[in-house]
């Protein structure tokens, strides 16, 4: 691509896009990823913290879909831990099933014990698939992208958006919670599924790992295309977008199903791994917790939901332990709460955008350098998911 | 060459130095925790009860009462001269953060035993856990039976002990046989009322109605106009949480009376009549093996400590008080066997006994759950008990009731039992007590 840049009347200059993954990034992502991976060799697979590191990476990936559509696309989604959940369940009554075919449970029974205190003498027949592991995860990827594209159409098609979209997605959140928690006979209700054998140590942390690795190249991939830059247009301004012939709804519809699939895939992961589910997973707790990873970490940068997940989560359970609990006892609380008002007030753009805006000041520009800042000035703007609320009048660039 | 650019160099590093902070620092943590267990001048025991989240409430009663007991063990000596050292975790009310911490409290801590749980829900999350690392638990609340861990001492109430009694009581003392069922939609309700209606139906009363509201339900004006409808004479009721401040209130709101018309209840205790307004519970029935008014020696200082220590206006209810004698059987447990985990399992703990604010209590040889007292008590105007009945004396717990499971059993005396708890995780995961006879 070649661009001319104005001013000076020199010869153009010629200007690649970056490239998609930076020689660097690679060395020292393998690095970190094999550091995590190796992870079970040193401290033991049996410790706990290799189950935190998996169940973070999970709810990272988690974050990330998040971001995908917030970040990015300006869509704030207060539900997506339905789509999380939804992978979850599957993946765990799967497993469940499979579980006490082969081992009995306190009853002595061979079906899972909330069907048996419900009244079930067998697995219903439409559960029945679910006992094959390959259309176990099938579905956990299908029915969560499935929905997404049905709310897509019946939202976004309607020019519905910003806060009416947030209140819609809370409600499926809330609804899909209800739900679990009252058809017990088939979810195991207020108790969730646990007791199954979960797949744990280095083997499932590697397939963590690799979805990891796919999600994050798939995220930069698709942000970095043209459809990204579309996205990107649609979060700033979607009006002028529409104007200029892109199918705005579509866009939005699309990028809502990659994340509803991202989503799904962290959650039919963590199910595997942490061996519990329980129906707090899909509600909209969990929702409103990826968005705070995620604005913690950094909005629309793509290492800012690892960050902000690891940080928040792995504080969360460093202060609600015995070291810190001797002298904070439960106010620990109020500490992560100053420091989600302190992100909020002073870091709107997260901790990974944050540290970025200031080396960029520092910088002199290069072009991809402008084009970002042209993008983080136009993002500041339209700080607001509302689409048409953040324009400040009369700060227009260039 | 080409340019590095700079965001993305900042994105990478900061994975990077959040690899590892993580992969370095995690290490270090716990390698901290490891040296201090070798210490061995104490004793740790683990404390697990949500101090944060929708249960901390209730959780955190449960906590201060372990931790008051663990004061008065430490002050009067410890254990054969070596100090209780709680090691406290907080679980934040979330089923997974239980079980980590639980592994956590195992595997690095290595403390000697926890205290902790409270509902079926975190108990069943941490069971797996315990079972494969083979730690011990001691859970103090009443709880539905159908359970028998190996590595799970149950001090709280199950339904035979609150139920046997309370049913033929009401049928003799209040006369009343027509019996309307409410319950929320969970797991206790649901196990609790299998069993009640076999109790009715040995002594010849009837079932008017079965009815389970969502959990956290507050709007009972359909339910209590199918009460009315049904001509039940008491109502059982197994609601929990918010849903039984909103019942009672409604249900009196609506003209119901207590001498009308009953609520009978196993749950029900006095941290839920304070919430409701004293008034509204009046002369409604608990059954609990124990209240605050229980006329003991132990139970005036217990309640009369417990207040000096958290606050004049502390109410103590039965939960609490199985969280503080559970951490006396336990002290006394590791006196006699020692903190190696299958000798306070099988030697310890079983048949230990203390007297509790509510009488002598005494853990069962066979299925590791508590002998406890049974009493029935009348809300008064200030949302205390009057105790209308105890029971002559404690009742043998039973995990799997006669009329219901004829066939089955928890014994972990019986040979083939313990020939199975012998065998490695690894061969055999059935780590349960109950076995068929």
């Amino acid at each position: 691509m070649t661009i001319n840049l104005a001013g000076g009347g020199s010869t153009p200059r010629k200007v690649r896009r970056a490239r998609l993954i930076p020689i660097w990034a690679l060395i020292l992502g393998a690095f970190v990823l094999s550091l995590i991976g190796t992870s079970p060799h040193y401290i033991g697979s049996d410790s706990y913290v290799v189950g935190l590191i998996g169940k973070f990476l999970c709810f990272a990936i988690f974050a990330l879909s998040i971001d995908l559509i917030w970040g990015f696309t300006g869509i704030l989604s207060l539900g997506q831990a339905v789509y999380f959940g939804i992978g979850a369940y599957m993946v765990a009554l799967s497993m469940k099933l499979n579980y006490t075919l082969e081992n009995a449970t306190r009853y002595g029974s061979n079906i899972p014990d909330f069907m048996e205190w419900n009244g079930l003498t067998e697995v219903p027949a439409f559960m029945a698939p679910l006992l094959s592991t390959p259309v176990a995860v099938a579905l956990a990827l299908a029915i969560p992208t499935l929905l997404a594209f049905i709310f897509g159409v019946i939202t976004f098609k309607r020019h519905i958006y910003g806060v009416y979209c947030a209140v819609i997605t809370l409600a499926e959140a809330l609804i899909l919670e209800r739900f679990i928690v009252e058809y017990q006979a088939y979810t195991g209700g207020f108790n969730g599924i646990t007791d199954y054998s979960n797949l744990r140590g280095a083997p499932f942390l590697w397939v963590i790992i690799a979805v990891t690795v796919v999600c994050l190249i798939g995220a930069r991939a698709l942000t970095h295309s043209r459809i990204g830059t579309v996205l990107k247009s649609i979060r700033d301004n979607d009006v002028r977008a529409e104007f200029m012939g892109y199918n705005v709804a579509n866009y939005r519809i699309f990028v809502f199903c990659v994340s509803a699939f991202m989503a799904a895939g962290a959650g039919a992961m963590y199910a595997a791994w942490v061996g519990i589910v329980s129906f707090l997973d899909a509600g909209p707790m969990f929702s409103v917790e990826g968005v705070i990873w995620t604005a913690v970490g950094g909005r629309a940068t793509l290492i800012g939901p690892f960050i902000g997940t690891f940080l928040v989560r792995g504080l969360e359970f460093v202060l609600s332990s015995s070291a810190w609990l001797s002298w904070l006892s439960e106010y620990w609380q109020f500490f992560m709460g100053a420091l989600f008002i302190a992100v909020v007030l002073w870091i709107p753009d997260g901790i990974v955008g944050t540290i970025g805006n200031w080396l960029r000041k520092r910088g002199t520009g290069t072009l991809s350098q402008i084009r970002d800042d042209q993008d983080r000035l136009a993002h500041d703007r339209q700080r607001d998911w509302d689409p048409a609320g953040g324009t400040k009048p009369g700060k227009d660039p260039v | 060459m080409r340019k590095v650019r700079r965001r993305s160099f900042l994105q990478g590093s900061g994975a990077a130095l959040g690899g590892l902070v993580l992969g370095g620092g995690a290490p270090f943590y716990f390698a901290r925790n490891i040296a201090k267990a070798q210490e061995g001048d104490t004793i740790k025991v683990g404390i697990l009860h949500s101090l944060s989240g929708t249960i901390a409430i209730i959780e955190t009663s449960l906590h201060n009462a372990e931790l008051l007991a663990i004061e008065e063990i430490n002050a009067a000596g410890g254990i054969n001269g070596k100090m209780i050292e709680p090691v406290i975790e907080d679980p934040q009310s979330l089923v997974q953060v239980f079980a980590e911490k639980a592994k956590k409290l195992i595997l690095n801590d290595k403390v000697t035993a926890v205290l902790g749980c409270y509902t079926s829900a975190s108990r069943q999350s941490v069971l797996p856990v315990f079972e494969e690392y083979n730690g011990v638990l001691l859970y103090p609340t009443l709880y539905e039976a159908q359970e028998c861990s190996k590595n799970c001492f149950y001090t709280g109430a199950v339904p035979n002990q609150q139920l046997d009694d309370f049913e033929p009581w009401i049928v003799a003392n209040l006369d009343r046989k027509k019996c309307y069922m409410i319950g929320s939609n969970y797991i206790y309700p649901k196990e609790t009322n299998r069993e009640w209606k076999a109790l009715l139906e040995k002594s010849g009363a009837e079932n008017m109605g079965e009815e389970y509201a969502p959990l956290g339900h507050t709007e009972f004006s359909t339910v209590i106009n199918n009460i009315a409808n049904s001509g039940a004479d008491y109502v059982f009721s197994t609601l929990v949480g918010d849903s039984i401040v909103a019942f009672y209130k409604q249900f009196k709101q609506s003209g119901f009376t207590a001498e009308d018309v009953p609520i009978c209840t196993p749950i029900t205790t006095e941290q839920e009549t304070a919430a409701m307004g004293a008034e509204n519970a009046a002369g409604h029935y608990t059954s609990f093996n124990y209240f605050q008014t229980v006329d003991t020696p132990e139970n005036k200082s217990f309640v009369e400590r417990y207040k000096a220590k958290y606050g004049a206006n502390e109410v103590t209810n039965a939960v609490m008080e199985a969280a503080y004698f559970q951490t006396y059987l336990l002290a006394q447990a590791i006196a006699k066997s020692g903190t190696e985990a299958d000798a306070l399992i099988f030697e310890g703990l079983p048949g230990q006994e203390f007297n509790a604010p509510q009488g002598p209590v005494k853990i069962d040889e066979k299925n590791h759950h508590t002998w406890l007292w049974a009493r029935i008590g009348k809300a008064r105007e200030d949302g205390q008990f009057d105790i209308v009945w105890t029971s002559k004396e404690r009742i043998r717990p039973d995990p799997w009731v006669d009329y219901l499971y004829p066939n089955k059993d928890c014994d972990f005396t019986n040979q083939s039992v313990l020939d199975r708890l012998k065998k490695p995780w690894s061969e055999e995961k059935n780590r349960s007590g109950t076995m068929d006879i």
